[in-house]
């Protein structure tokens, strides 16, 4: 077998932080959005993209002057040792109980539109299973994975939005900006997190052929994000009048259910979607767990990220099982998100940029 | 614990050729003892007085007409009859046979019995001459050979009629003609410890990446066995992932299939006693393309194309989709039908599963009958099993008749995949589907979808990804992929997947390139 399993290109990149963040989030983000700002909430969406652009560029201009470091490598040039470590821990766990949370969430929607009579522990386990055996083969038959179900998600995605055109009336949409700022500033946060995944870029750094082009890559990847997200909210808005989304818990599903298309073969779409919309959580999962793999290795000092997956799946798994209902696990997030979340995407990467200004350009180890 | 191979007449020994003619001949009868399909024959050059001479064939596979009037002719009658008389230049009979004597094109020269025997079991004719430590061996080799043929298992409407026959020569010569370039390389190899099977690598020297070249040798040259039949044998110690569902060597009849990889910088490899050629690198793209997209126009190949992909997915999920739809999600489709297909499963004892696994596993049954049967009561199979198995499992109620229709597609759909192997991996990829749409619907089956794209994502044929062009994506490439094929003017490139030296295929016009 050749050598060199380990380098992606900027195409690539783009494709990684695409699928990474598309997930379970765009199922309820529409009803997330309403609760905070009701007829604004796509206005929300764009400005919470823009700042999540601005966090992408902090962490690719600290990738560029480490190129090679990989992330504990950079915490450690720029804190030290010991305290480097320390601070990659939270890290760690985010992407665990993120990828548990992600598996979760997906598990509860299966049961509700697909498998009604399956038990839950049942859909979720192959799920990992499989996110576990692909993330262990590396970053290259990930990214390649990855290539080959983008015109699925596109596919779908494109069916999405044309099917939430169907009984849409732009009306419900007004009025615009009929909040201050006060309340945007209030309800930014769960906006932000409807971006959560893109802190992959900070692991994956190392792999990418050129790092000085990751930046577009990931501009790309958030623009079209973005603009998906933007649709989603404003066709749910559309459909269903702000007020009656934030009583929905998974509105664009919902989108799905309420609209028949007039003269097509296949009846009810939302099952169909939903299957494939086990893509968009398997991709989230895999680089979230490839993430997990390649910080923990590094944190052990242990040389294959490969061996480190086998022992973290019950882990993974006991995680997703958290919390009695969807109720309780809703819960559970927001304080994922709120604590380790905040840090991992938005703290450490402005530390980190902070403190490479001060540093001497980057040495490679 | 490394097991050696028992075989006394291994390459290494050597034993010289003597300059008594006796020794030479107890030494090769003694080697091939009990061969009685060898012909011995011993002459004297000169008349009574002069040199013995001993040369030995194989009867059947060396041409007894050249042997009689080239080599026996010149050197038993003429000799006398020319001048410098024999006795002048006694001494010098060897060297005046091998340079003026026999008019044969091709001789080689042995100083061993090994290797002359060698050649003779390989159809060619040793020469002994008294005195002289060499032996001449003329190539005589003239077999009971098939003349080339339309390929059956990759037939076209338009292209070349060609196919390979068993004999490599003839292979080779039907792939040089192909290519008259003298960078393109034929390099032979002998593989089989007692086999001594002929293989020949091809290759143009100025495109081919030579990792994959050296990659091919190396794997060659580790194989040690006693024998090789078919190029089967070759294909499996090329594969890195011999357990794999999927082939990752092509394997073709058609000589224009060849020169068409070695021009995109792939390596062709013939082996003697095999009509088909194998071709290293390959990409899951290729197995969907047959030699005729490049013939026909490029509109209605593209659609032939999209449809070769559908018929595949067709071939993967029908009869799981049937599963997962009638017995988790019947909701999807429209209430009417799902209505019709209920009242068709009324009487249907078995759930959907059992059902699509009994018609599924008849289909094969049919189908491997039909290859193993002679062919005049072949086509009865046809008979029996469309019609009676069909029709008689409906009115008894064992199956639905939707049932039949989707195994009847699926067929239909897995016999349009053009290559053989890959239509073959798809079938049990499609029982694997059954059972997981049988445990989890529709959600079993994407599952399962994944679990074998991870399997293509990690497959890797001599270094190139399996799934290339579409991951990792080459746009250039996309011009000739799984559903496109760009009319042969705009494609300039070679395919960039195959990490060709030269990756121009053509000078043409930069504009023309995004048409």
């Amino acid at each position: 077998m050749q050598k060199g399993n380990d380098k992606i290109s900027t195409y690539q990149v783009g494709v990684l932080i695409y699928l990474t963040i598309l997930g379970v989030g765009i199922l309820t983000l529409p009803a997330s959005m309403a609760k905070e700002v009701e007829n604004d909430g796509w206005i929300l969406s764009i400005i919470a993209g823009l700042i999540c652009i601005g966090i992408v560029y902090i962490m690719c201009k600290v990738g560029e002057k480490f190129p090679q470091n990989g992330f504990v490598g950079t915490l450690k040039l720029l804190f030290g040792n010991i305290l480097g470590t320390i601070l990659a821990i939270p890290t760690f766990l985010y992407f665990l109980l993120f990828a548990a949370l992600e598996v979760r969430i997906f598990g509860e929607t299966a049961k509700i539109f697909l498998l009604n009579r399956t038990p839950l522990e049942q859909i979720m386990l192959p799920l990992i299973v499989l996110s576990v055996i692909l993330a262990r083969l590396g970053i290259e038959p990930i990214v390649r994975f990855f290539e080959t179900v983008t015109p699925v998600i596109v596919f779908v995605l494109f069916i999405l939005f044309l099917i939430g055109l169907n009984g849409a009336d732009f009306s419900n949409l007004k009025p615009f900006l009929s909040h201050d700022i006060l309340s945007f500033a209030k309800g930014i946060k769960s906006a932000l997190f409807a971006y959560a995944g893109f802190e992959a870029l900070l692991i994956i750094f190392p792999f990418i052929k050129e790092p000085n082009k990751a930046f577009k890559a990931s501009l790309g990847a958030m623009v079209f994000l973005i603009i998906a997200y933007v649709i989603t909210i404003i066709e749910c808005y559309s459909v269903f009048g702000a007020q009656l989304t934030t009583k929905l818990m998974y509105p664009t599903m919902s989108m799905i259910k309420a609209s028949d298309i007039p003269g097509a073969f296949i009846e009810r779409v939302e099952g169909i979607l939903e299957a494939l919309w086990v893509l968009f959580v398997y991709t989230t999962i895999v680089s979230l767990l490839y993430s997990l793999s390649v910080v923990a290795k590094d944190v052990i000092g242990h040389s294959e990220a490969k061996h480190i997956l086998v022992i973290f799946l019950p882990f993974i798994y006991l995680a997703s099982l958290i919390g009695e209902s969807i109720i309780d696990m809703m819960k559970y997030g927001d304080l994922l998100t709120t604590t380790i979340g905040l840090y991992t995407i938005f703290i450490l990467p402005i530390l980190m940029y902070i403190l490479s200004r001060f540093k001497k350009a980057g040495g490679s180890r | 614990m490394k097991r050696e191979i028992l075989y006394e007449y291994i390459p290494n020994k050597k034993t010289p050729i003597s300059n008594m003619i006796d020794d030479n001949i107890v030494s090769v009868k003694n080697l091939l003892k009990d061969c009685d399909d060898v012909v011995y024959r011993q002459f004297k050059i000169g008349g009574d007085k002069g040199r013995d001479v001993f040369l030995f064939y194989v009867d059947g596979m060396a041409e007894k007409d050249l042997l009689n009037n080239f080599v026996l002719k010149p050197l038993m009658l003429m000799a006398r009859m020319v001048d410098p008389t024999f006795e002048e230049i006694k001494d010098e009979i060897y060297e005046a046979s091998k340079v003026a004597a026999m008019s044969v094109t091709d001789f080689k020269e042995s100083d061993n019995i090994e290797d002359s025997v060698l050649a003779v079991l390989s159809g060619d004719t040793a020469i002994f001459v008294d005195g002289e430590n060499k032996a001449l061996v003329i190539a005589t080799k003239f077999f009971p050979v098939r003349g080339v043929q339309e390929p059956t298992a990759e037939t076209v409407i338009r292209g070349s009629r060609d196919g390979f026959t068993e004999t490599i020569r003839m292979n080779t010569a039907l792939v040089r003609r192909r290519i008259r370039d003298p960078r393109f390389k034929i390099k032979q190899k002998q593989i089989g410890v007692r086999s001594k099977t002929d293989i020949a690598i091809m290759y143009i020297d100025d495109i081919v990446d030579k990792q994959i070249v050296d990659e091919v040798i190396k794997k060659l040259d580790s194989i040690n066995i006693d024998a090789i039949l078919d190029s089967g044998y070759i294909q499996q110690y090329l594969e890195d992932r011999p357990l794999s569902l999927f082939p990752q060597v092509q394997t073709t009849e058609r000589p224009d299939v060849v020169a068409a990889a070695v021009y995109e910088g792939r390596v062709g490899i013939l082996v003697d006693n095999s009509p088909f050629a194998l071709i290293v690198p390959v990409t899951l793209t290729a197995f969907f393309q047959s030699p005729e997209d490049y013939y026909s126009r490029s509109i209605v190949v593209s659609f032939v194309r999209v449809l070769r992909v559908l018929c595949g997915a067709i071939a993967i999920l029908a009869p799981s989709l049937y599963i997962a739809i009638t017995s988790f999600s019947p909701g999807i489709i429209p209430t009417k039908l799902a209505l019709s297909i209920a009242a068709t499963r009324e009487g249907v004892p078995f759930p959907a599963f059992i059902e699509a696994i009994i018609m599924e596993l008849t289909l094969e049954l049919l189908r491997e009958a039909g290859v193993r049967l002679p062919r005049p009561i072949g086509s009865t199979i046809g008979i029996v099993g469309g019609l009676v198995i069909g029709q008689a499992a409906v009115s008894a109620g064992i199956v639905s008749p939707i049932m039949v229709i989707v195994v009847a597609i699926t067929a239909i759909a897995s016999f349009s995949i053009p290559n053989y192997e890959v239509s073959a991996a798809f079938r049990l990829v499609r029982f694997i589907l059954m059972v997981l749409a049988s445990i989890y619907g529709l959600y079993g089956i994407v599952l399962g979808s994944i679990m074998v794209l991870i399997h293509l994502c990690n497959l890797k044929s001599f270094g190139v990804p399996f799934l290339a062009p579409i991951a990792p994506f080459e746009f250039s490439d996309i011009k000739d992929s799984l559903i496109v094929r760009m009319p042969w003017k705009y494609m300039i490139k070679r395919p960039k997947h195959i990490k060709p030296k030269d990756e121009i295929r053509q000078v043409g016009d930069e504009n023309a390139e995004g048409q």
